[in-house]
């Protein structure tokens, strides 16, 4: 797959930049070996002050992708760029290219083709230890901009630690030791995310479940984040409470200029939250678009799936809806014609191959 | 349209450490035949509690203060155990919300779908048990009446010689009901033996051979035949896994002899819950509640079980309650709508009553808060959280929480005005000397805007039809 650029305006800068990442996990040896492909090549920017949604059904590797960005996991290929540095890198892709040149190396006489081999390997293995040493090493000054919220406000929170500790546990490991300033950083956050000071001695399990998620937010800015990732961070709440909680994420970025990747399925509240949408299916990304366009016209089959199955608080809506299923057409032939993530309008990327993008050029046509 | 269902002044609390929680408050309903009600409210709203009490699972610590749940003619909370194993199950069947942890991880699937067909299935057993049941249900009911007494402890003579009658009784309708059922026996029994001796004579014939055939054929016709008086004493092993077979297809598994033999992790979400659906609908049930069966499951598969639901409600002339706290899921399924709050029902009316003339401000602010594909302004904030059950509110539940709230609302709880014959809120303002107030603009944006969108969507079909 290629690299796009996803500038749609120059001006624009990428917080975050996905180069074909992939996270592959591993079992098994021999015949019992085992690789599931996660996430497969999904490249992206996020730009300063979006919010950047992520859909897919569960399975689709839109959680996996979000813990690779934050280095949870390790990519097994690709890059992740932050603030302009390189913050963790694969390299299935090396380990490719010096298989490859040894092949040459067997096989080829010729002495030029050979040497060019062995400067192949010579410079994939330096390329391979420059990446272990670059996933090994935690630059903290970056990676400290970036932090996570979590699905489960009542998992993802320690039950026997108060609030306080909670949210201040992230200043102390950042190096902060004065008492003072821990309890006014905390006391600022909580009221910024809608708490009082008054909570910050009290125990996860006294909150309800929106003023838990809360918590769980204001421990992701108490060091002054400028990226967050927020993992379906209102899928696990009651409907009254998840409209507190989009609110807040929402003002959050106007207040703060803080960018969000917002992994969520439902698609009503990512529609409503995001800036721009990446629909994920199995692994690959296959359609990116700024919000409105991908739902005023969803261009793969998959979105349009996706898009035909939400339910809408409207009878006589529901009752004409039909949800379109999505079949991958297995009479195209991917071989001869491979498919790509490209642009088919301005800030429109989808992913295929070159008929189908004469078919989607069509449609767009149509509508536009 | 025929009741199904009535559920009268129904009030549930719970006994915990720190005082009564009242879960369900004085709440009537009617279920009529066919007809799928919707039961949207938040967690802790009561709406599980309250299923779990038509079903008869209630917690142990669960009391129904006051109430009726009349299904056919039986009060549900009067009958005794012995009753409710002949409707839990056969006749009210209920899905569980995370289909993971209803079914059993280290049994094979199949087994867990047959389970039910082979435990009920003794046919002579069940014979037996339907000829002498009035007898038997006599006997549990003295038994019940004397628990009941014991267990109020009551100090005034007039129980205490009810007490005693009744322990009088006791022995009595257990020899009647020993009696009733030696005699069930027996008749049961003779008839059996009859059928099997004829069943004998017949084998004895096919031995023969008769129509010379020859020996494979003949075996297979043996063995038909056996099968075949098998099942006359009880549902055998092949014919249970017959009928879940059929289930398994009806909703929808595909290659359902190899799926009969697999576990439970080897299924997905979606196919988890189809397997729960199977389990229930094997014992023919009329009335199905279905507690949040979607909420563990994304998008497209929650549309998939949503048209299963639709499609064995049509098949089957199901009566369903369906229990929600997505609207658009309601949208899609409800013909009825209750929207519950702090253990009452709020508002209740039909499917576009309730979205297109909401009256309750608390439906209003439900409506509000949830954001759809069109909308751009700041969501409803519903400020604050449900009240505490222990120490229920004097007024209106919502008052707290509503912008609209007036002076009576704190003082008097709201009775359930009436709107229209099928419409009816639990809110102050529409009684006739309320001041009139605004519905937020918001809801009637949303609907102008779900308006175009549904033309756009006709427009679309249209369109379809002529590629």
């Amino acid at each position: 797959m290629n690299n796009p650029t996803l500038n749609e305006a120059a001006s624009a800068e990428p917080i975050l930049r996905v180069k074909n990442v992939k996270t592959h996990f591993k079992s098994g040896v021999g015949a019992n070996k085992l690789v599931v492909k996660a996430v497969d090549g999904v490249s992206f920017d996020v730009f300063r002050g979006e919010i950047f949604g992520l859909v897919g059904e569960s399975g689709c590797g839109k959680t996996t992708l979000g813990r690779t960005i934050i280095r949870l996991y390790e990519p097994t290929d690709g890059s992740v760029e932050f603030l302009g540095q390189e913050v963790s890198a694969g390299y299935e892709s090396d380990h490719e290219a010096i298989r490859e040149a040894k092949k040459i190396l067997k096989t080829e006489s010729d002495p030029e083709k050979k040497r060019q081999a062995s400067e192949l390997i010579r410079k994939s293995r330096k390329e391979i230890a420059r990446k272990k040493q670059l996933n090994k090493k935690r630059n903290t000054e970056v990676m400290n901009k970036m932090q996570m919220i979590f699905q489960d406000p009542i998992a993802s929170l320690d039950p026997r630690m108060t609030v306080k500790e909670i949210i201040a546990e992230g200043l102390r490991i950042a190096g902060v030791k004065k008492e003072e300033e821990i309890i006014r950083k905390v006391n600022d956050v909580l009221e910024t995310v809608g708490l009082v000071p008054e909570h910050s001695n009290r125990y996860p399990h006294e909150f309800s479940g929106g003023q838990r998620q809360r918590i769980g937010i204001a421990r992701a800015l108490i060091i002054n984040p400028e990226f967050l990732i927020a993992d379906e961070p209102i899928s696990a709440l009651d409907v009254s409470i998840q409209a507190q909680v989009i609110n807040l994420l929402n003002e959050l970025r106007h207040k703060l200029g803080i960018s969000i990747l917002f992994v969520a399925h439902d698609l009503s509240v990512i529609k409503y939250i995001s800036d721009r949408v990446g629909v994920m299916y199995f692994g690959n990304m296959v359609e990116l678009a700024p919000a409105d366009k991908l739902f005023a016209n969803p261009l793969h089959p998959y979105t349009r799936s996706l898009l035909s199955a939400v339910p809408l608080p409207d009878p006589n809506y529901e009752r004409r809806r039909k949800r379109v299923r999505y079949k991958p057409d297995t009479t195209v032939d991917y071989v001869a014609d491979p498919q790509k993530f490209q642009e088919i309008e301005p800030g429109h990327f989808v992913l295929a191959n070159e008929a189908e993008m004469k078919k989607y050029r069509k449609i767009l046509g149509q509508n536009v | 349209m025929n009741k199904k269902l009535t559920v009268e002044n129904l009030s549930i609390s719970f006994r915990t450490v720190s005082g009564n929680v009242q879960a369900v408050r004085d709440i009537s309903f009617d279920l009529y035949e066919g007809e799928t009600l919707a039961i949207v409210g938040e967690s802790g709203s009561g709406k599980s509690v309250m299923n779990r009490t038509i079903m008869g699972i209630l917690a142990g610590n669960g009391i129904v203060d006051s109430g009726k749940i009349v299904y056919e003619g039986e009060d549900l909370l009067k009958i005794t155990e012995e009753q409710y194993h002949e409707i839990r199950g056969s006749k009210i069947g209920m899905i569980y919300q995370d289909p993971l942890s209803s079914l059993n991880p280290i049994m094979r699937i199949g087994k867990q779908i047959t389970e039910g067909l082979l435990l009920n299935g003794h046919h002579l057993k069940n014979k037996i048990a339907k000829l002498y049941n009035k007898e038997r249900i006599a006997y549990y009911e003295i038994e019940r009446d004397i628990r009941i007494l014991k267990e109020k402890k009551a100090k005034d003579p007039e129980s205490k010689q009810k007490l005693k009658d009744l322990k009088k009784r006791l022995p009595e309708a257990k020899k009647i009901m020993v009696a009733a059922k030696k005699k069930a026996t027996k008749i049961v029994m003779a008839e059996y033996e009859k059928q099997k001796a004829a069943h004998k004579i017949e084998m004895d014939a096919l031995k023969k051979n008769p129509h010379n055939l020859d020996k494979e054929a003949l075996k297979a016709e043996i063995e038909a035949k056996k099968e075949a008086f098998r099942r006359v004493k009880r549902v055998t092993k092949m014919e249970a896994k017959e009928k879940a077979l059929k289930v398994m297809e009806e909703v929808g598994i595909p290659d359902p002899e190899r799926r009969f033999k697999q576990y439970p992790f080897q299924f997905s979400g979606g196919m988890r819950q189809r397997i729960v659906i199977a389990i229930v609908l094997t014992s023919n049930p009329d009335i199905l509640i279905c507690d949040e069966p979607t909420t563990a499951l994304d998008v497209t598969i929650q549309s998939q079980i949503l048209e299963l639901i639709k499609k064995i409600k049509e098949e089957r002339s199901l009566t369903v309650i369906f229990i929600t706290h997505d609207l658009g899921v309601v949208a899609n399924i409800a013909d009825r709508i209750a929207v519950m709050y702090a253990g009452k029902i709020q508002e209740i009316g039909t499917n576009d009553e309730i979205f297109y003339n909401p009256q309750h401000p608390y439906t209003w602010a439900l409506l509000g808060s949830m954001p759809d594909l069109s909308s751009h302004e700041a969501l409803i904030n519903i400020p604050g959280t449900p009240p505490d059950m222990r120490f229920p509110p004097k007024g209106d539940a919502f008052a707290l929480r509503s912008q609209y709230a007036m002076k009576i609302d704190m003082e008097e709880q709201p009775p359930l005005f009436k709107i229209s014959d099928t419409h009816y809120a639990a809110a102050w303002h529409l009684h006739k000397d309320a001041p009139p107030i605004e519905k937020p603009v918001e809801l009637q944006e949303r609907i102008e805007r779900m308006k175009v969108l549904t033309e756009e969507l006709i427009r679309n079909e249209v369109a379809l039809d002529y590629e």
